[in-house]
C-alpha cells in the first residue's frame, strides 16, 4: 500500500514538472503555472484601420451612346474655364478657371468598360493624399464596378481624394470621377465607411478645388497627382465619406445629369454645377462670418465649415426622400444653421497647422456668362 | 522563422509532457465526468487556435495560440453518483485588426463543479453530470483607447456563467479505449466591464473533446472543439490537448 502510494504521488510529481516546464520556461503567455504574463500599455492607440468600399458609377445615359473603349477622347479642355467666374460672390474672392484632366490605368488586366446601370467595370481606382499629391493606394472596380479598400491611418483624421481615369481603347481620357473623403474614425463603427465615386461626388471634389489656390495646376494628365494643398486637405476633410455618398445620391439623380449624352457634356454640367455649389458654399461662410476681412485660415475655416454642412444638408434631404430640386444649392445654403458654421469654423482653424497657407490666385474677372450670387 | 522554431520548441515541451505522464499512475479523461471509479486528480495542457466575431462592431479576430492549463478534482458519493470541481486557466494574445499595432492579452479563468451519475454497458461506460460554470475573461491591450466608444476587444473583463450539462462515452478496453467528452452549457449569462458596449444574447457554449486513453487513462490525447455562440457573436477554439491524471490517493 505504501508502495503504491509513492508510487503515486511520483507520477503526480512528474506531471506537474512537466505542466511546470512548459509554462515556466518563457514559451507561453500563461507564465508559471498560469499565474500569467502581463502587458504594460505603451499609450493611445495609434493607428486605425478602415475598409471603403463603393461603387463607380457614370450617368448611365452615357453608356447607351457606346462603349467607353469606343468613345471618343474628352475635348474639353478646360471645361471649368467658362464657368469659374460662378463661383465669385461679390464682393468675395473668386477663383480662375482650371483645366481638368486625368490619368488612367497603365495595364489593365481587364478592359475598362462600363455597364447598362452605368457602373464601370475594372476601373482603376486611386487614393491620392492632398497633403502630398501621392497616390496611397489603388484598386480596381469588379465586373459590377464596386471597389473595396482597407487602410491604416496615423491617428483618427486623414483627408484623401478619389479619383477615376478612364480611357477609350487608344488611351485617350475619355471621363473622370472623384469623389472627397475626409476619414474620420472616431468610433469603432466608423471603420467601414461606403463612398460611392459617382456625378454628385465628383461635383463636390471639384468644389472643394475651386477653394484653394492649387486649381491652376489641376491637369487632367495628372489629376490629382501632385496636387499638394492644405486648403484641399482642409476643405475635403470637411466632408466624411457617409455624408459624401448620401448626398452624391441626391446630386446624381438630379436633372443636371439626366440625358447627358458624352463625357464632353458630363464634365462641362458637372464643372458649371460644382462653380455655383462653390459659390453657394462662400456665400454661407460670408453670411456666418459676417464680414469679409478674413485672413486665410479664417477663409478656409469658414469654407470648409459651411461646405461639410451644406453636402450634410443634402445628405439629410436624401435621407428624407427629397429628390430633384431646382436651385438645390441656394435652398440648401438657406437652410444651413449659421451658428454651427461658426462654431466649426473655429474648430477648423484651431487645428490647422501653424503654417502660413499659401495666397490664393487672384480672382478670375466676372464673365459674360458668369452670375453673381448676392 | 523565428516563429516556427518558437512554435516547434513549444511541440517538443508538450510531447515532453506526454512521455514524463507515460510514467504515471494510471490516469483519467480531461473532463472529469468519466465514470467515478475513484478519487482522482486530473491534470491537462491543451494549446488551440481560436476565432472571434463581434457584430454589433463588425469586429473579427484570429487567436493563434490558446493555452490552457486545467486541473480538476473528481470523488464519488456512492457507487453511481460523483462530483467534480474543475479549475482552469488560460491565456493567449492576439492582433486586433482594426488598430494595427495594438495588442490584446487575455486571461481566461474558469470554475466549474457539479455531480454526476454513471454507468455501464458492454463494451464501454458513460456518465452524466450537471453542474455550473464561471468563465473570467481578464483583458489587457497594449494601447489604449481613448474612443467615447468603447471598443469590445478592449473591454478589461467578460464573465459568462451557467448551467453546465457533461457527458462522457468511453469505449474500449482497460487497455485503450476512445472517450467522447462533451460540455454544454444551454444559456450563458453574461457581463461585460464597458456598459457602453452590448453583450450578445442568447449564449451558449459547447464542447466536444475526443480522445483516445491509454493504459486506462493513465494517458490521454485528444482534439477539442469549443465554441460559444451568440446573437451576433462567436467565438471559436479547436486544438490538441494532452491530459494525465492520478486515481486512488
Amino acid at each position: 500500500m505504501a508502495v503504491r502510494n509513492y508510487k503515486h504521488r511520483s507520477a503526480l510529481l512528474k506531471g506537474l514538472l512537466g505542466l511546470s516546464v512548459v509554462t515556466a520556461t518563457g514559451c507561453s503567455v500563461l507564465g508559471f503555472l498560469g499565474t500569467g504574463e502581463t502587458f504594460e500599455t505603451t499609450g493611445d492607440v495609434q493607428h486605425r484601420a478602415f475598409n471603403v468600399a463603393g461603387d463607380v458609377m457614370v450617368p448611365a445615359s452615357l453608356t447607351a451612346v457606346a462603349p467607353l473603349t469606343a468613345v471618343a477622347p474628352l475635348t474639353a479642355v478646360a471645361p471649368l474655364t467658362a464657368v469659374a467666374p460662378l463661383t465669385a460672390v461679390a464682393p468675395l474672392t473668386a477663383v480662375a478657371p482650371y483645366r481638368l484632366l486625368s490619368i488612367g490605368p497603365d495595364s489593365p488586366s481587364d478592359e475598362t468598360e462600363w455597364n447598362d446601370d452605368g457602373t464601370v467595370r475594372f476601373a482603376l481606382v486611386q487614393v491620392i493624399d492632398p497633403m502630398t499629391g501621392e497616390v496611397v493606394a489603388t484598386t480596381r472596380t469588379d465586373v459590377a464596378g464596386r471597389y473595396q479598400l482597407r487602410m491604416v491611418l496615423p491617428g483618427r483624421k486623414k483627408p484623401y481624394v478619389v479619383q477615376i481615369i478612364l480611357k477609350n481603347r487608344n488611351g485617350d481620357v475619355a471621363g473622370f470621377l472623384a469623389a472627397p473623403m475626409g476619414i474620420n474614425l472616431t468610433s469603432i463603427r466608423d471603420k467601414n465607411p461606403r463612398l460611392s465615386v459617382s456625378p454628385g461626388s465628383t461635383m463636390m471634389t471639384f468644389s472643394s478645388l475651386l477653394m484653394t489656390e492649387v486649381y491652376e495646376g489641376f491637369d487632367l494628365r495628372n489629376g490629382f497627382l501632385g496636387i499638394r494643398s492644405q486648403r484641399l486637405a482642409t476643405l475635403v476633410q470637411s466632408l466624411p465619406p457617409t455624408t459624401v455618398n448620401d448626398a452624391s445620391q441626391l446630386l446624381s439623380d438630379s436633372d443636371t445629369f439626366e440625358n447627358i449624352a458624352s463625357f464632353d457634356a458630363f464634365v462641362s454640367d458637372t464643372a458649371t454645377a460644382s462653380a455655383v455649389m462653390t459659390a453657394n458654399v462662400k456665400r454661407i461662410g460670408q453670411r456666418a462670418a459676417g464680414t469679409d476681412n478674413l485672413s486665410g485660415e479664417q477663409s478656409l475655416g469658414y469654407q470648409a465649415s459651411a461646405l461639410g454642412l451644406l453636402v450634410e444638408k443634402l445628405a439629410q434631404w436624401k435621407a428624407a426622400g427629397v429628390s430633384n430640386q431646382s436651385r438645390i444649392f441656394e435652398r440648401a445654403a438657406d437652410e444651413v444653421d449659421l451658428r454651427n458654421v461658426r462654431e466649426q469654423a473655429e474648430r477648423i482653424q484651431r487645428d490647422l497647422p501653424p503654417i502660413p497657407l499659401p495666397t490664393l490666385p487672384p480672382p478670375p474677372g466676372n464673365s459674360e456668362i458668369g452670375i453673381i450670387l448676392k | 522563422m523565428t516563429k516556427t522554431l518558437h512554435d516547434a520548441y513549444k511541440t517538443c515541451l508538450t510531447a515532453l509532457v506526454g512521455f514524463a505522464a507515460l510514467g504515471a499512475t494510471p490516469a483519467s479523461a480531461f473532463t472529469p465526468v468519466s465514470p467515478p471509479a475513484d478519487t482522482a486528480l486530473h491534470l491537462g495542457y491543451e494549446r488551440a487556435t481560436g476565432k472571434e466575431s463581434y457584430e454589433a462592431q463588425a469586429l473579427s479576430a484570429d487567436q493563434p495560440a490558446i493555452e490552457r492549463l486545467v486541473a480538476s478534482f473528481q470523488g464519488r458519493l456512492n457507487s453511481e453518483m460523483g462530483y467534480w470541481l474543475a479549475l482552469s486557466r488560460g491565456a493567449y494574445k492576439f492582433d486586433d485588426q482594426d488598430f494595427p499595432g495594438t495588442q490584446h492579452l487575455r486571461h481566461e479563468s474558469r470554475v466549474n463543479a457539479g455531480v454526476s451519475r454513471s454507468g455501464s454497458f458492454p463494451g464501454g461506460a458513460w456518465a452524466l453530470g450537471v453542474g455550473y460554470g464561471v468563465d473570467l475573461l481578464q483583458v489587457q491591450s497594449s494601447a489604449r483607447l481613448g474612443d467615447p466608444e468603447p471598443a469590445f476587444f478592449f473591454s478589461p473583463w467578460q464573465v459568462l456563467h451557467g448551467v453546465t450539462l457533461n457527458e462522457s462515452l468511453r469505449l474500449g478496453t482497460d487497455k485503450v479505449s476512445v472517450v467522447l467528452d462533451g460540455r454544454w452549457e444551454p444559456y450563458l449569462f453574461a457581463h461585460l466591464a464597458d456598459a457602453g458596449l452590448s453583450m450578445p444574447g442568447y449564449l451558449t457554449s459547447v464542447r466536444l473533446a475526443p480522445r483516445l486513453s491509454i493504459w486506462d487513462d493513465r494517458l490521454s490525447v485528444g482534439y477539442a472543439f469549443e465554441r460559444v455562440l451568440g446573437a451576433g457573436f462567436e467565438r471559436h477554439s479547436e486544438g490538441p490537448f494532452l491530459a494525465i491524471s492520478v486515481r486512488r490517493f
